[in-house]
């Protein structure tokens, strides 16, 4: 039976008792909490980073402020914006995310509280490119980096060495043994696009994708962000992006195991960020937050073996020579994820209509022409030119830096409750143009291919 | 040491010649669902797709998503994931179940309760004859509350020790915790309270206890019962609230769950205020009047999750497959092993169990397994005892807790903290609070040279 006992002046008692219970048996006391003590003070954080590494900086900073509680509120980008503008901005003190289109948009609206940092041990940008906003609004918390998950048997099993590079898995040998998250489906997969068509410029990344998709099958593993296809050996390689793979299974060449991965030369290290609520109830406590996930200490625990995130500090990668990704190394693409953010929508759609869609008719095409090629079979210029055919998307580089092709494709914000907005019958009738040119290209490239 | 050693021999004479493999254990912990690579942080996470039906595989993947998921409050463009609160103690399985792995307790009263609960009752039973909830605060004391909604109060741990002397002289500290509360928000707890801390166990091979048929775990008790030898294990009696009846308890500190699937959905309700087909009540005691306004909102969906996806969280640790026992044929933990049955450990922590037929996931079936439980009460004395009735559990009832894995608890979750509350800190420490039932064996344990001890240890560390 338990006793409650007032543990302001009972402490003492309540301790004798409960140690009783060795010996009396069944006395079980449960103490009370001093009289006047102070609810514990609290700070509250959105995030939407998942559970092992919320918990790690949760934990942490609870032990460096220790009457101090860190409460976790979770929400994805888009369900978080739409929280945070109808009133969530009132109820939070820290937006820790990786989510830079929230960030910019919630500084544009006001909502946002000018950090107060030492910003001395903290790299403003990745290879020139801005990482953390110039006004300091809010500041990049870690690095999300894009490559290739491979499985070294299955690779080793095709005959082909390691992937280093995209267009490595453009190889026919990958003939169903690739998968590709698909960017309208998978959350990062639209940062994961970006990586190859900045890495290699409009053209030759969607040259590239188009090549790589006839390795694909677009199955469920490319509507998933999950990488056991490669790991049990059912594909060989996947684009993907580093924390799904343990930091001991991202090295250079792994002697073992059964998942690896690579950073391609040119590939995106993309940041997320963490900003303060201009109407932040605890906003003192918001500013220890943030500066302590900042810190050196707290940054450390990016590396932890269930967390694998790449930290910000430039002095961790220092002291961790082993790490196989540099991002603040010399010669690494200038990633613009604000580039990413203007034409998401339509790279999404643009994948979904050339390559996923169509994906059943153009994959015959492909096997005769790498049949072809390796035949040597017919004029070397036909072949180039049915290769051109397969892997010319509808949208060259000049349309698609149009603003209002962008943003007849751009994601809309959403509200809970309400249905999807329909798409325009603007980008309706540009999509309907899309597919007639891919159908018109992939009948062409199999009269040529006849003529072979 | 002459003495002593003399001692121990007279002590273990008879049972050097036991059979060494009358509880033998060889072959896959887990029959098929069970996995050889077992030294790694991810060992509890790994799943046997080549035996699991390929039409399958999206739906273990939408209850591996689900398991890992930090659920997010309702209103939510999100409604698969909603459904938070209004109270709850933590927002995500893995919260409390690392890396699929075992919570521990606070190490100070300052520290919050971040993979732990506290369970509340008052004497009593409901109209199923399990726990009566306290009044005010429920089952289980959940501390934080969505916006709006005022978290229930803050449990604490305040720890004591003791030391205690082996045959051999070596010193072990015990701990053992006091639980405090603090910050009440709807007045102070019941008089007659009852309360029991729990640190989350590991989540893998709980399909595969589901499918030892319920008869073999009667002839278990009945065969201890008719030993007479002191050990005499009872099943638990629950309700089954998806079939509406009672059922014996398999899951759980006091088997007071009888199923997976039920047990996923109370930790759902209990831990994070998440609605499902068998538990469609959201967790507000009446005297929270803000929280069930909340719940009552317009808009609000309950069950919150679905029963597709409670179906598929089911299907998703059915698949989980258990580690293999590693170094067997190591010396010591050989010599371990056969202390291990001499001393009658696995009179309870039954390292063999056979699986019967399970419709559900016919690959399941016919397995023959090593999960070092009898999933059956025993009294343990009244130094661990709770004094928490739960169902047919009495306040010194425990269930055999499953061994499978342990050894692999500081790899995964970088602690070894066991039993109930997680007051011990490595498993001798454990095996020194056994008492009831279990006291000839920690006796036996007390007893040991040093080099039986760390042979004993070398065994459980490689299950």
């Amino acid at each position: 039976m338990t006793r409650l006992i007032n543990h302001k002046r009972r402490r003492l008692a309540a301790l004798l008792l409960a140690g009783a219970t060795s010996t009396l048996g069944m006395v079980h006391v449960a103490l009370a909490a001093p009289e006047g003590e102070s609810a514990p003070k609290r700070v509250v954080v959105l995030t939407s980073y998942p559970e092992e590494l919320v918990s790690r900086f949760q934990k942490a900073f609870e032990q460096a402020h220790p009457d101090t509680r860190v409460e976790i509120l979770w929400r994805h980008a888009a369900d978080a914006l739409a929280y945070l503008r109808r009133g969530g901005i009132n109820e939070i003190d820290v937006y820790w995310t990786p989510a830079p289109r929230n960030f910019a948009t919630l500084k544009a609206e006001g909502k946002l509280a000018k950090l107060t940092l030492d910003t001395s041990a903290l790299p403003p940008e990745v290879a020139g490119y801005p990482i953390s906003d110039p006004d300091g609004y809010y500041a990049a918390f870690e690095l999300a980096g894009y490559g290739i998950a491979y499985n070294p048997e299955a690779v080793q099993k095709l005959g082909l060495p390691p992937p280093r590079d995209w267009h490595d898995l453009a190889h026919p040998a990958y003939r169903g043994q690739v998968q590709i998250p698909i960017p309208g489906r998978v959350g990062f997969a639209p940062v994961m696009a970006e990586a190859v068509l900045q890495g290699r410029g409009w053209a030759q990344g969607w040259a590239d994708f188009a090549a790589i998709a006839a390795n694909v099958e677009f199955g469920s593993g490319d509507r998933s962000p999950d990488t056991d296809d490669v790991s049990i050996g059912r594909k060989a390689a996947r684009l993907s992006i580093d924390f799904f793979i343990p930091p001991a299974r991202r090295a250079a060449n792994p002697a073992t195991g059964e998942l690896a991965f690579v950073y391609p030369p040119k590939t995106a290290f993309n940041p997320s960020h963490v900003g303060i609520s201009a109407t932040a109830p605890h906003p003192e406590l918001a500013h220890a937050f943030v500066d302590f996930v900042l810190s050196a200490p707290a940054q450390a625990l990016l590396l932890e073996p269930d967390v694998r995130r790449l930290p910000i500090r430039k002095e961790i990668y220092a002291a961790h020579p082993e790490l196989s990704a540099q991002p603040f190394g010399p010669g690494n693409l200038a990633y613009n994820d604000t580039l990413r953010r203007d034409r998401q929508g339509l790279v999404a759609a643009l994948f979904d209509i050339a390559l996923v869609k169509p994906h059943a008719e153009a994959l015959p095409l492909w096997n005769a022409l790498d049949l072809a090629d390796k035949e040597s079979r017919g004029d070397p210029a036909l072949r180039r030119e049915i290769r051109t055919l397969l892997t010319t998307l509808p949208v060259d580089d000049q349309a698609q830096q149009d603003e209002t092709l962008r943003q007849l494709f751009a994601f809309r914000d959403l509200t809970p409750g309400q249905p999807e907005p329909q798409p325009s019958a603007a980008r309706l009738a540009v999509e309907a143009h899309w597919r007639d040119e891919v159908k018109a290209r992939l009948t062409k490239a199999g009269q040529l291919l006849k003529q072979l | 040491m002459g003495k002593n050693m003399s001692r121990r021999f007279i002590y273990f004479l008879p049972l050097i010649f036991l059979p060494i493999f009358a509880h033998g254990n060889d072959g896959p912990a887990g029959g098929d669902f069970s996995t050889a690579a077992g030294a790694e942080r991810e060992a509890f996470q790994h799943i046997v797709w080549e035996k699991t039906a390929q039409n399958l595989w999206d739906k273990v993947r939408t209850g591996r998503s689900l398991t890992r998921q930090t659920w997010v409050i309702s209103p939510s463009l999100e409604t698969n994931i909603a459904g938070l609160g209004p109270t709850y103690n933590r927002p995500s399985c893995i919260s409390c179940h690392p890396a699929n792995g075992r919570g521990q307790p606070p190490a100070t009263p300052d520290e919050a309760m971040h993979s732990m609960l506290v369970r509340l009752s008052i004497p009593g039973t409901d109209a199923h004859g399990g726990p009566k909830h306290e009044p005010h605060y429920g089952d289980q004391l959940n501390e934080f509350g969505v916006p709006g909604v005022p978290g229930e109060g803050e449990a604490f741990l305040q720890w004591q020790t003791r030391s205690e002397r082996l045959a051999d002289g070596k010193e072990v500290e015990l701990r053992w915790p006091t639980i405090g509360f603090r910050h009440l928000a709807f007045g102070p707890l019941h008089d007659k309270l009852l309360t029991s801390a729990r640190v989350a166990p590991p989540i893998f091979g709980l399909g595969l206890l589901e499918a030892v048929p319920e008869a073999d775990i009667v002839a278990i008790a009945q065969a201890q019962k008719a030993a007479n030898n002191g050990i005499a294990g009872i099943p638990n009696q629950v309700w089954d609230a998806g079939r509406k009846r009672q059922a014996l308890g398999r899951f759980g500190w006091k088997a007071n769950q009888p199923t997976t699937r039920q047990q996923i959905a109370g930790a759902l309700a209990g831990d994070m205020g998440v609605t499902s087909d068998i538990m469609p009540e959201p967790n507000c005691p009446p005297a929270q009047t803000a929280c069930a306004a909340v719940k009552a909102k317009v808009g609000e969906r309950h069950p919150e999750i679905t029963t597709a996806d409670l179906d598929a969280m089911t299907l998703y640790h059915f698949v989980l497959a258990v580690p293999d026992a590693r170094q067997q044929d190591d010396p010591g933990v050989r010599a371990g092993k056969t202390l291990f049955n001499a001393i009658g450990c696995a009179t309870c922590h039954q390292p063999t169990l056979k699986t019967g037929a399970f419709p559900r996931l016919p690959a399941l079936a016919n397995q023959t397994i090593h999960p070092y439980t009898d999933l059956l009460l025993h009294d343990m004395g009244p130094e661990l005892a709770d004094g928490r009735p739960d169902y047919r559990a009495n306040g010194q009832q425990w269930r055999t807790p499953p061994l499978w894995g342990i050894g692999l608890t500081q790899k995964v979750n970088g602690h070894s903290n066991f039993l109930h509350d997680g007051r011990a800190r490595n498993a001798l420490e454990a095996i020194l609070w056994h008492g009831g039932e279990g006291k000839n064996a920690r006796e036996a344990v007390r007893n040991m040279s040093a080099e039986e001890r760390e042979a004993l240890l070398a065994f459980l560390d490689a299950l």
